[in-house]
């Protein structure tokens, strides 16, 4: 079994030097590799998307494309960063999306600096989050406010920065740039996403 | 430092993310602040139980997992 540490090491810590060996198979056209490689992390990319997106049809979504994504990015990998990296979601895969649908309901995360000017890396998982919760697949009507004003409601940015550093041990500074913004922005992402966690596990606690 | 400004650090300074100097202002004053030690208290006590909470999503997540 491998042990996947890299997620929960310090800023720049690299994998294990397993996991490098894995990759480099994999990236020779082992699939068996390939195969060690998701069986190590598909829990804790099904877990990550779960989180985030609560919902279990768009984890399963979301999970696939990971692994997709890795795939065919694979041969790309450099060992410069952490292998999970590459399972999240990117800005470039949201580049073909209609920026007047990007930048809709956005007004930077921050209160200042050049949160304004962000794009938004995980646009796409809005959709998963205006699912009801309790309803099978159900969507709120198109009228409902925004994740964002909505009060107590964390919006998926917040909550990919408050899992990856509360659950996974990665620096803001390091979740900056996986997510294409600044640490400033990160850390305005945590403090929001930790009050609002109060608010949201309030009952489940 | 004021209360207000201390608190608005606190998450940070749970998850050590403040620069030393600042996180050495908040030290100081979480010494002297019975109000904002608590509220400290209250962050380290909420992540422990956002652990808690993590474990029973998981078992959500394995179910979904066979479903894969």
């Amino acid at each position: 079994v491998i042990m996947v540490q890299d997620a929960a090491g310090a800023a720049g810590a690299r994998l294990n030097p397993q996991v490098d060996s894995l990759i480099r198979a994999a990236q020779q056209g082992d699939q068996d590799a390939f195969e060690q490689l998701v069986r190590a992390y598909d829990q804790n990319v099904l877990r990550l998307a779960m989180n985030l997106l609560r919902s279990p049809e768009d984890a399963r979504d979301v999970y696939q494309e990971a692994f997709l994504r890795v795939y065919r990015n694979l041969h790309a990998f450099r060992f410069d960063c952490s292998f999970s990296y590459l399972a999240l979601p990117h800005r470039d895969q949201h580049l073909s999306r209609p920026v007047a649908e990007a930048e809709g309901t956005e007004r930077g995360i921050g209160s200042g600096g050049d949160a304004g000017r962000e794009h938004r890396p995980h646009g796409d998982l809005r959709r998963g989050c205006r699912r009801s919760q309790s309803g099978a697949g159900d969507v709120e009507p198109s009228t409902a406010l925004p994740d964002r004003k909505r009060p107590g409601r964390s919006d998926p940015r917040e909550r990919m920065v408050f899992e990856l550093r509360h659950y996974q041990g990665l620096r803001l500074r390091n979740i900056g740039e996986m997510l294409g913004t600044t640490e400033e922005a990160a850390k305005n992402c945590l403090f929001r996403a930790t009050q609002k966690m109060r608010v949201e596990l309030g009952d489940f606690l | 430092m004021t209360c207000d400004a201390v608190r608005k650090l606190i998450p940070l300074y749970f998850y050590g993310e403040l620069p030393a100097g600042e996180e050495d202002r908040v030290e100081a004053h979480l010494q002297e602040c019975a109000a904002c030690a608590g509220e400290m208290d209250r962050m380290a006590s909420l992540a422990v139980r956002w652990a808690g909470a993590r474990r029973k999503c998981r078992r959500s997540c394995w179910t979904v997992a066979g479903r894969i």
